[in-house]
């Protein structure tokens, strides 16, 4: 998860450094592990740039709320239920989101020094209102700025009066396109965000595949020929026999009634005459044709585990 | 085109079904007519020329068509229905085929009786008719109210305790009926099935005789093989018969005819090895509460053996 994290960063960030005055475009997500004290997502945010009349430091700049548990919430509505989903997608995504704090500093995930970080942004978290902030690691590219702070020239009051002070004629020149532009891009974070919601689909079960079978048929023949007087059959709803073992997640078993390799072909020949092929079976031989075997096998490697 | 049409309710196969079914079919169109007339007065109230609806609202309309013709329409009606259902509850005389069906909790005993009113052939769930002639069930019940319903045949009948019904039923082809318990009796109420096979006329009297001869005699097959001995020592004759053998159990089904049968728990399971396995195994499982202990004690080579040699009872 971690090191979804780090392409993520990588990515997104391209070469960026963390250190730079820029604005970080990328957010990231990585589930907080268990020795943290405070377990959950942990979003790298867009920082938030000092403006004209505005000061540094924590202020509400949107509504996004941290995660906590397992999940993302983006305003207080849960949009994943589980961050494991993120490692079905095929190419890394990024999730945008703003944070109503601002986090001082960035560490490496092989410094694991995330938990220092939480004293900062805790502060800062209560201060906006966000309940529980957690926070994660993030890979670094320059190995140079490890462990340095990150430079923040937003921190305290009256930036911009400094750089006046300091004779700047554009103020805004260091400031990323966001800021300059106003806030219309800001958003644009979150377009990555509609990536990960369609992306997420449930892991693929199938291991294995009868072909030139029909299972609605197979579902079908399990009824008529009563295959649920002895088994629990998922998708059959009665009877749920507890006579033999349930049938669920055949497609994952590597054994068919603990003996025999779990083979398409093989299968359909067991549930046709299962003493021919185990001697001494508990199971009879059913009166099923062989196309109704291999339909009913095709139905059972459909089903998956529950 | 449409799949599971017509329903067997309006699907007869028998004289008195089909009456059931003209008397609903009547009442049907002409409970249409009158709501397409009815409805065609209220639109005329409501949307009329002032003309029609003063007419409509007037004395010569109100009284013929609120009072005279329904009067005669259902008068009408109640003449044609009940001339056209009176074979359903004709007296019985003495030469029908009769046979007594008492509804159990959850299974049916079937009794087939001589011209004498004795029970000759014993059976369960399961009822073979001639076809073209009219059958007599003596329906009774043991515990709680049952009803006796196999809708291609006729209507539905309770099986009273306490009382016998008789009802009627013919099948005018061969062919294979289901029937459903149609009172509510506890439990396993909606898993309780019957069936009805009728045969042609000359089949079903040498199905008679053979069943005649078979329970004078003892079962030719199985006869203290390790099937037989195991009905016995695993106090399967506690509970239901065999004739022939020393299982003479009245609790539950009688098993003299098992193996003929096309299904298993009173109409919800197939017959096969299989599903007779796992019911004797575990019939808590398929039909929860029902009267049958689970037999778990039993291994699965003795349910296998078990299973060959009900299959063997015909």
């Amino acid at each position: 998860m971690v090191e979804l994290f780090g392409e993520v960063c990588r990515w997104l960030t391209g070469q960026r450094r963390v250190g730079r005055t820029e604005t970080l475009p990328l957010l990231a997500v990585a589930r907080g592990t268990g020795d943290h004290t405070s377990r959950g997502i942990a979003l790298v945010i867009e920082r938030q740039a000092c403006g004209r009349g505005r000061s540094g430091g924590a202020r509400l700049v949107g509504q996004a709320s941290v995660m906590e548990g397992h999940g993302l919430a983006l305003a207080g509505v849960e949009l994943l239920r589980d961050p494991a989903h993120l490692l079905m997608v095929p190419a890394p995504v990024g999730i945008g989101f703003k944070l109503p704090f601002e986090i001082s500093r960035i560490e490496s995930r092989q410094a694991r020094r995330a938990s220092a970080v939480a004293p900062a942004v805790e502060p800062m978290a209560s201060k906006a209102g966000v309940v529980r902030p957690c926070l994660g690691a993030a890979e670094r590219d320059d190995p140079a700025i490890l462990g340095k702070p990150v430079k923040r020239p937003c921190l305290g009051r009256g930036a911009a009066t400094e750089q006046r002070r300091a004779g700047k004629k554009d103020v805004n020149a260091h400031r990323s396109a966001t800021v300059k532009h106003g806030r219309k891009f800001q958003y644009l974070a979150l377009a990555p965000l509609l990536l990960v919601v369609a992306a997420c689909k449930p892991p693929p079960e199938q291991s294995y595949f009868m072909p030139m079978a029909n299972a609605a048929q197979g579902k079908a023949v399990i009824e008529r020929v009563g295959c649920g007087s002895c088994h629990t059959i998922q998708g059959i709803y009665w009877p749920q026999g507890k006579v033999g073992p349930k049938l669920d997640g055949l497609a994952n078993r590597a054994l068919i009634a603990g003996r025999l390799p779990n083979r398409p072909d093989v299968l359909a020949s067991y549930i046709r005459n299962a003493p021919a092929l185990l001697p001494g079976s508990s199971m009879p031989a059913m009166p099923v044709s062989e196309t109704e075997a291999r339909d009913i096998a095709a139905y059972l490697y459909q089903q998956g585990d529950h | 085109m449409f799949e599971g049409w017509p329903p067997p309710i309006l699907d007869p196969a028998g004289p008195y079904a089909g009456s059931i079914a003209t008397l609903s079919w009547v009442l049907f169109a002409m409970a249409a007519v009158v709501m397409i007339v009815v409805l065609g007065a209220l639109y005329l109230a409501l949307f009329g020329r002032r003309t029609v609806q003063s007419k409509l609202g007037g004395k010569t309309v109100i009284w013929l068509g609120g009072v005279a013709f329904p009067a005669v329409v259902l008068t009408i009606l109640l003449v044609y229905g009940l001339s056209l259902t009176r074979h359903l509850s004709s007296p019985v005389n003495g030469s029908e085929l009769r046979v007594r069906i008492t509804g159990e909790m959850w299974w049916w005993r079937v009794a087939y009786l001589d011209q004498r009113g004795r029970e000759v052939i014993q059976d369960a769930n399961e009822l073979h008719i001639p076809t073209g002639r009219p059958i007599v069930l003596e329906l009774e019940s043991a515990d709680v109210i049952h009803s006796f319903w196999v809708p291609r045949l006729s209507g539905k009948l309770d099986m009273i305790p306490g009382r016998r019904n008789m009802l009627r039923i013919q099948a005018d082809a061969p062919g294979i009926f289901g029937g459903q318990c149609a009172e509510f009796c506890g439990g396993p109420h909606a898993l309780m099935g019957f069936t009805v096979i009728a045969h042609e006329p000359a089949r079903f009297a040498r199905l008679i005789q053979a069943r005649m001869a078979r329970e004078q005699e003892p079962p030719a097959s199985g006869v203290g093989g390790r099937g037989a001995q195991l009905f016995e020592t695993a106090g399967c004759a506690a509970c239901h018969r065999i004739a022939g053998t020393g299982a003479n159990g009245l609790a539950g089904p009688d098993l003299t005819y098992v193996g003929t049968r096309r299904t298993l728990g009173a109409g919800i399971l197939p017959n096969n090895r299989g599903a007779m396995m796992g019911w004797i195994g575990n019939s808590q499982a398929i039909k929860l509460n029902n009267k049958m202990p689970p037999y778990t004690v039993l291994s699965a080579d003795q349910l296998s053996e078990l299973a060959i040699y009900l299959e063997n009872q015909k």
